[in-house]
């Protein structure tokens, strides 16, 4: 059955956007035979990288995302609409291949991408289709697009190594953290080869990297943290649609200074350290520059420590002032678009442990 | 109290804000190559913020003047382009001090311009010395150090040498520099440095073999025939260089630092743990059992050197090596030599390590090639065909990465092999373009992380080795004989019948 395709999306595929369309039976055959005529290319592939979406009419912009990551990851790429609300079941797919001109400008080295597009509400389909089309030993990134749905289930997110998504884009987070909860705590799926939990990389939690290491930056002189155990007044101002990211740091400062969350008051939080002392947290939201995080202070003791974003979000800057010291200093800023974080998690890899550890907190604040 | 900030942040030590002073700011090494690394771990954000660069050499400038010579040549070198305004605020923190390396008021009014910026700022008293000097003037830097007391750390505070190749020429001299260096800096704070050690393939080779399952078992005499390591040029004596090279030789030059750490990264045993004296201990043990060559026969039986001969590069006719400039006409310095190396342990019994660096070869190219045994002669090892051993590749430059070559069924009804190859190339496989090799190194001695430098029982174990070598071709009363090349080929006939003698070939490149 023909797939009922919103308007914007028939556009794209018109013009070719996602490549040939291609049988279902025949992606592997045909693709196979677009790399065996061309000459000088090379088809790399270090993982596969699923985009899954369920707003279809976003494929384009998915299907650009897919083209800046790999431009430096190579992979099999898998881009997944779907449209659960269509009655029946119907899929159409479509493959093509990215290429950029190798090292030296010598051959062309390639990724292949497969599109497909599903209607119906069909929770095995989903599963079925990224099962068959993975390249075989090679990790399964997933990143996750909107709403964790009832098509993310156990079947599936078993199989996946790494999971990408955005909880700033949640309209209701509390359900989505459990869901997340749930599937770290799984048992690994017979299909997988992956050994431990299922790793989580939130873009709210990675938009703050550049921050967390900047307040990192600010106590490595010696002289400076002496006055961690007088902070006793931290503020975090975060833009309307980043109210995680800055949520997720205010977690992360917190527990880093051993500090436990005694009390909630609108946007402030009472934190209290062992010995007792206590430390008030502000959450401020402010629409200004391009930073999630446009700022955050740290100060007591005397000692004032601050990270401040550019207008243009290119670079931090780090000011200190503590006894006789007086310092500032720039830091790189943090990546802008939802691709360079994800290009930064691809590159950093690793177990994302701080996360893991700071997540608990952060949910007990929303 | 540590910065409890610091905590999974990043998955290796943590490089300390400090004063970088590098003696011999004015050369080529520091314009190329030391300030385009800092530069670029700035642009990364690696560069601790505070940290500072002074820079000592002997002509008269001023810091504008240096900072826009360094400019300049950041703008050409630098491997991730050149941004004004980072540059700007990267080049504030560049300075210059000009002072004789053997005039103590230039160390005192260093001293002074060091504890000045340390006072205003809330670091601790960090420095790092690092000697890009003409290597005649190390043993003077670090004694001049010494007695102003710039070797000293403040409170709080390190202070570190970084010492640049070559480290000495015999192994009298090495151990003369290196009483000089432990005189000045505890030998935790002598970093000397192997800048091969720093680039990707190199630190791979550990990774390689004790991070996979499948390569340590194989990895001995039972299964491995013989290991190929060359470093082929194709550069001659251009830009001078012939001055240092002619007082050096391919053996002193290369062998004894870069292609010998290369020997024992593949020949070690595996670690008792990663910190840097558990890797050298293990490298060290390999370099102490390189068999020696008791006599000139020895010698002329296990090495070749050799010079170049007028040929042709890449079309364009060349000089043949004592036509070169500031080459001695009748010099008896090698630009290539090759050596059969026999390593008298358990592990490598009966396995030969080959290895050949020259200039003028036919393409530049550093690799190491582990060749593995013949199977069994029965079943498909009966049937005539080439190339059936099979051999690991690891390539350190260009095109750094590895290939696995093996045999393969042609398709068709009847039983045909052909050798087929596995490649990984790291430019292809990994987004991020690996750093330069200084810029790794720079930010270890900033760290206090030595697992990538030499340490001083390496530095003279491997001289004890290359002298025996040094002294029966310039000392002994029947040196073995110079063999010649054409420019532009893969060396002379003579390292070919060293392998062929064996029943072996080198590696076509």
């Amino acid at each position: 059955m023909e797939v009922t395709i919103p308007a914007p999306l028939r556009v794209a595929i018109d013009d070719g956007l996602f490549g040939e369309e291609t049988p279902l039976g025949e992606i592997d055959l045909r693709l196979d035979k677009y790399f065996s005529v061309e000459p000088g290319v090379t088809r790399a592939s270090l993982m596969n990288l699923a985009i899954y979406t369920e707003h279809p009419e976003s494929l384009a912009d998915d299907d650009e995302s897919l083209n800046r990551i790999t431009r430096n990851h190579a992979c099999r790429a898998l881009l997944l609409g779907v449209l659960p609300d269509l009655g029946g079941l119907s899929v159409r797919c479509w493959i093509k291949a990215r290429c950029q001109l190798g090292p030296d400008a010598k051959g062309k080295l390639c990724s292949e991408q497969v599109t497909f597009l599903l209607g119906g509400d069909c929770q095995s389909c989903l599963t079925n289709l990224v099962f068959c089309h993975l390249r075989s030993d090679l990790p399964l990134v997933m990143w996750w697009r909107g709403e964790l749905s009832h098509h993310f289930q156990e079947s599936l997110y078993t199989l996946i190594d790494r999971l990408i998504l955005d909880s700033s884009r949640w309209a209701n987070p509390v359900p989505q953290f459990a869901k997340i909860a749930q599937a770290v705590t799984a048992p690994t799926g017979r299909l997988s080869d992956r050994r431990g939990q299922l790793l989580v990389h939130d873009l709210a939690y990675t938009r703050g990297h550049q921050h967390r290491r900047a307040v990192a930056v600010l106590f490595d002189p010696p002289a400076a943290r002496q006055f961690l155990p007088e902070i006793n007044r931290i503020e975090i101002v975060h833009t309307p649609t980043h109210r995680h990211t800055g949520l997720y740091l205010a977690a992360w400062i917190t527990r880093q200074l051993g500090a436990e969350l005694v009390q909630r008051v609108g946007a402030a939080y009472h934190y209290e350290r062992p010995g007792g002392a206590r430390i008030s947290l502000s959450l401020l939201e402010q629409n200004r520059g391009t930073s999630a995080i446009p700022s955050i202070l740290l100060e007591g003791g005397g000692a004032r420590f601050e990270v401040i974003a550019s207008e243009a979000s290119l670079l931090l800057e780090i000011r200190s002032r503590f006894g006789v010291h007086q310092t500032s200093s720039f830091l790189p800023g943090p990546s802008q678009g939802d691709e360079d974080l994800v290009n930064e998690i691809l590159m950093r890899g690793g177990s994302n442990l701080l996360l893991a550890q700071v997540l608990p907190r952060m949910a007990a604040m929303l | 109290m540590d910065n409890p900030f610091r905590e999974f942040l990043v998955s290796r030590s943590s490089p300390e804000p400090c004063s970088v002073v590098i003696f011999g700011a004015t050369g080529d090494l520091t314009h190329r190559k030391l300030i385009p690394a800092l530069y670029n771990l700035a642009k990364e954000g690696d560069l601790p913020p505070g940290s500072r660069v002074i820079g000592v050499a002997r002509r008269e400038k001023t810091d504008q003047e240096f900072r826009e010579e360094l400019r300049e040549m950041n703008r050409k070198v630098s491997r991730q382009g050149h941004d004004e305004t980072l540059w700007e605020r990267f080049a504030a923190g560049i300075s210059y001090h000009r002072s004789e390396f053997n005039d103590p008021e230039g160390y005192r009014s260093l001293g002074q311009r060091l504890t000045d910026r340390e006072l205003s700022e809330p670091g601790r008293p960090n420095r790092l010395f690092y000697l890009a000097s003409a290597p005649e003037f190390f043993d003077v830097i670090l004694d001049q150090l010494r007695e102003s007391g710039l070797n000293e750390p403040g409170e709080g505070g390190w202070t570190r040498a970084v010492v640049e190749k070559p480290f000495g020429t015999d192994l009298v001299t090495a151990e003369r520099l290196n009483a000089v260096a432990n005189a000045t800096f505890p030998e935790r704070d002598t970093y000397r440095i192997d800048h091969y050690l720093g680039k990707e393939t190199a630190q791979n080779i550990m990774v390689i073999r004790f991070a996979n399952a499948i390569y340590e078992p194989l990895w001995n005499s039972r299964y491995i025939d013989h290991v190929q390591i060359t470093c082929a040029e194709t550069l001659g004596m251009e830009g001078g260089r012939g001055g240092y090279y002619d007082t050096a030789g391919a053996l002193r030059d290369m062998v004894q630092n870069h292609l010998l750490q290369l020997l024992s990264l593949i020949a070690m045993e595996p670690p008792a743990d990663l910190t840097a004296d558990g890797i050298r201990d293990e490298k060290v043990k390999v370099i102490k059992s390189l068999r020696r060559y008791p006599d000139a026969r020895a010698v002329a039986d296990n090495v070749v050197r050799a010079q170049y001969q007028a040929g042709s590069i890449l079309g364009q006719p060349v000089r043949g090596y004592l036509a070169e400039d500031r080459i001695n006409p009748r010099s008896m310095t090698e630009p290539y030599v090759a050596l059969k190396i026999n390593i008298d342990n358990w592990r490598w019994e009966g396995v030969p390590f080959y290895m050949r660096m020259g200039k003028r070869l036919a393409k530049k190219v550093t690799e190491i090639s582990i060749h593995f045994k013949e199977p069994p002669g029965v079943l498909f090892n009966r049937l005539p065909v080439t190339a059936r051993k099979n051999v690991l590749v690891l390539r350190i430059q260009p095109d750094e990465g590895m290939s696995l070559r093996m045999l393969s069924k042609m398709p068709g009804p009847s039983i045909r092999m052909e050798p087929v190859k596995m490649d990984f190339q790291y430019s292809t496989s990994f987004g991020k373009p690996s750093p330069e090799a200084y810029e790794r190194l720079l930010l270890d001695a900033m760290a206090g992380d030595a697992t990538l430098f030499a340490r001083r029982d390496e530095v003279e174990h491997a001289w004890r080795f290359i002298d025996d070598i040094e002294h029966a071709w310039h000392k002994s009363n029947s040196p073995p004989p110079m063999a010649y090349y054409e420019a532009g080929t893969w060396g002379p006939e003579e390292a070919d019948t060293l392998l062929s003698r064996d029943g072996r070939v080198w590696r076509r490149l």
